[in-house]
């Protein structure tokens, strides 16, 4: 035993230890100049960093307006104006939303966010996720909503901004995902009519732009109604955009699904597990395990794109900073409300994707 | 005998005769039927109620169903067109120009962005330090962010920024930029369009029989002959030698202020330019990532072949890591390149006349929702389809001999 235990021990270094500029300048040798080709591409990147990063250091930071600065300074520094964002930014975040009512909307976006971020790290069953997630759902509905709890009534349609583009992702998104394993299903099932139902919807869908269905929600969807039946935009939206995801999470469900194992399958069998047994506890927890980068993208794609109901009239983040610079007196700075609005999504997507990265290296057993 | 044998399967296992083939009507395949059923009748009834709300509706609205309204005057201007158009013209001849925006924005977008994607592609692997983590910023960046805050931010920062026509901003080449777009020198052939397409296909059929000589000899001896720079060669002599004659006369058209405007060259317009250089970037970081994703794919051990037979880094990457890298990419890139094309109706938040732009002025203007959707899901249905097939050609095309998959 004690022979053993000095080899365990990492070994001492006894190499003199390299002064700290030569190690520097190997590094830089191995890693810039390597060669004629990769010397010249660093001194290019260099001399593109050299002229850029002071252009924009200067613009954000040193010439900028800070954001207890006012519109009058602004007009005449050359930098970015972030006193914008203390005059306009409850414009960005709720929009037209009323304006005493605005701590609803902001809850509600508190709502949604504090509801993903618990669904993220959740450790319970299928049923309980799904509460977690109805509960947030209804939450909103009654903050955003109104009409009951003493709150008063607001119209949809004045629903705006930061709610709303995580209203319409988040719950969207969950609704479309159990239909969209449903339809992955369906379009593995021996049943014809099923089959064809199921590659009708998902090449369909997955044929046409977003914005086309997004059309389709506006223009169409209210014709479907019965004569008198009024369906405001936000529900025909909300519907078709479940219709929508759904349609590409079955794509990459259907991809887990073609990667498994049929012994497995027949395996469940013999053990005695019925068919529905089988799906639930031995092939979908494994499909769904090889699907999730795929499922990833999607889910970041579909939030990313949650911002094109723009074009269909909804008030989405960028809808609402061009009604913040609508005004006469801050419409120069429409550059300060988009970097904002792109450092919410990149911190947001890059939070989300890390987490299911995470999830798809360690084994999950829901 | 029989019938015992039908009525005791067992029995017939024993006997060691084949098993009797399963039964018609086994309660699984009934109940399997019976739901089948139910769908096909519940989907019947369901379209049966769409249609009955959908006429009622517009019978409401005094419309009904009919593409006749295709072959009257559209009445309303486009903000660019590819072929003849005016406000006098029928819708279909409208939805044909917005079907040609949208077939130029995908096209030029496709290109730009193929070609900035393989090189951050590319990059990305670099042994450059700094070259490598330039490139990965640059993806991690453009793939977060919604396209149409990218096209949103460049649109505004265009029409905002730039100058005036008078002031125009001249960029290498003779091409000038204001916030009215981008004006590019553009060859125009006033002499000799036929002798150039002649000289054109037989420079090309002379250059695949020297691609094969090369090949051959190649094969034979192991020694590659120059390839391209013959025939960069050879056009700029066939060329030189027909203007030289007077057979073919090529001018660049170059883009000059005249008056209050800029004439010469091909314009550009600020929402086409913001559109196709917003989608190229946007697109071009998911590209570089599946062209990374490819090439850090094919193992490194062949890169260390490659450099150990001699080969240069360039020509390693070109000759043995791109050509298994592509066979990783292609898929993924075949999905990326439908997406792209689905995502050029974002036109519609600058106002450039694409497919569904106009589609969504015409249904404003005639309320014909239905008619005008089933166009658009069609043609883009269409597109969709010949581009899967063109893919899956390319896949068994760039497929090497002897492998299935």
């Amino acid at each position: 035993m004690t022979d053993i235990a000095p080899s365990l021990l990492p070994a001492a270094d006894t190499r003199p230890r390299r002064p700290r500029h030569v190690v520097v300048r190997e590094w830089a040798r191995a890693n810039l100049f390597d060669g004629p080709v990769n010397s010249l591409l660093t001194l290019v990147t260099v001399a593109f960093l050299v002229w850029f990063v002071p252009i924009a250091v200067r613009w954000l930071v040193i010439d900028a307006v800070g954001i207890g600065g006012d519109v009058a300074t602004c007009k005449t520094s050359g930098g970015a104006c972030w006193a914008f964002l203390r005059a306009k930014g409850d414009v960005i975040l709720t929009g037209t939303y009323p304006f005493d009512d605005r701590w609803r909307a902001q809850m509600a976006a508190v709502v949604t966010l504090v509801t993903v971020a618990v669904a993220l790290f959740w450790r319970g069953g299928f049923l309980s996720l799904s509460a977690l997630f109805f509960a947030g759902f209804l939450a909103n509905l009654v903050l955003l909503s109104g009409g009951v709890f003493g709150l008063s009534r607001i119209d949809a349609t004045r629903w705006n901004g930061l709610p709303l583009v995580l209203f319409l992702s988040v719950f969207t998104m969950v609704a479309a995902l159990p239909i969209g394993v449903a339809l992955a299903l369906a379009r593995k099932s021996q049943a014809v009519v099923i089959r064809m139902v199921a590659i009708a919807w998902i090449e369909a869908i997955r044929g046409i732009p977003m914005v086309a269905v997004l059309f389709a929600g506006v223009f169409i969807l209210p014709l479907l109604m019965p004569p008198g039946w009024h369906v405001s935009s936000m529900i025909s939206i909300f519907v078709v955009l479940t219709i929508f995801h759904a349609a590409y999470f079955a794509e990459d469900v259907r991809s887990g699904l073609d990667d498994f194992d049929r012994g497995q399958i027949e395996a469940a069998y013999s053990i005695g597990l019925t068919h529905r047994r089988t799906l639930r506890l031995v092939v979908l927890p494994q499909a769904l395990r090889t699907a999730l980068p795929a499922l990833t993208n999607s889910i970041i794609g579909g939030y990313k794109d949650t911002s094109l109901v723009a074009i269909v009239g909804l008030f989405d983040l960028m809808a609402t900073s061009r009604l913040a610079t609508a005004d006469v007196e801050w419409q120069a700075y429409s550059l300060e409300a988009n970097i904002v609005v792109g450092i919410f999504y990149l911190v947001t997507c890059v939070a989300v994707s890390e987490r299911f990265r995470r999830l798809a290296r360690i084994a999950p057993t829901n | 005998m029989a019938a015992t044998s039908t009525a005791e399967p067992s029995a017939a296992l024993l006997a060691g005769r084949p098993p009797p083939r399963p039964a018609l009507f086994t309660r699984r395949r009934i109940r399997s039927a019976a739901w089948q059923t139910a769908l096909a009748v519940a989907l019947i009834a369901a379209g049966y109620f769409a249609h009955l709300n959908v006429t009622r509706n517009l019978a409401a609205s005094g419309v009904a169903i009919d593409f006749g309204f295709l072959t009257r005057e559209a009445g309303f201007d486009v903000s660019e067109q590819l072929v003849a158009y005016t406000p006098k013209d029928s819708y279909a001849r409208v939805l044909f120009v917005g079907f040609l925006n949208t077939v130029l924005l995908a096209a030029t977008t496709l290109a730009l962005a193929t070609a900035i994607g393989l090189a951050i592609g590319i990059a990305s692997t670099s042994r450059n330090w700094l070259v490598r983590n330039l490139a990965r910023i640059y993806i991690e960046l453009l793939r977060n962010l919604p396209k149409l805050l990218i096209l949103l931010a460049l649109y505004i920062a265009m029409v905002r920024g730039l100058p005036l026509v008078r002031a125009a901003w001249t960029l290498p080449g003779g091409a000038l930029l204001a916030n009215r777009g981008l004006y590019l020198p553009w060859p125009e052939i006033p002499v000799g369009t036929v002798a150039l397409s002649a000289i054109a296909v037989v420079w090309g059929a002379a250059t695949r029989i020297w691609a094969r000589v090369v090949k051959r000899h190649q094969d034979a001896t192991g020694v590659r002959r120059p390839l391209a720079l013959p025939a960069a060669l050879g056009l700029v002599l066939a060329t030189g030698f027909a203007s030289a004659a007077g057979l073919v006369e090529v001018r660049w058209s170059m883009p000059a202020l005249t008056g209050f405007n800029i004439t010469g060259g091909a314009h550009l317009t600020v929402q086409f330019t913001a559109l196709w250089v917003s989608l190229s970037i946007y697109h071009a970081s998911q590209i570089a990532e599946i062209v990374r994703g490819g090439i850090v794919s094919v193992d490194k051990g062949q890169r260390e072949a490659a450099a150990a037979l001699g080969l240069r880094p360039g020509r390693g990457l070109r000759l043995i890591v791109l050509p298994q890298a592509m066979r990783v990419i292609v898929p993924p890139l075949g999905n990326q390149y439908l997406n792209l094309i689905k995502n050029t109706s974002i036109a519609l938040a600058v106002g450039y006349s694409d497919l569904v732009g106009v589609m969504n002025t015409a249904v404003n203007q005639t309320f014909r929702p239905v008619e005008l959707m089933l166009v658009v899901m069609l043609v883009f249905l269409a597109i969709n389809l010949s581009i899967a097939a063109a893919l899956n050609w390319f896949a068994a095309w760039s497929r090497p001999p002897g492998k299935t998959a």
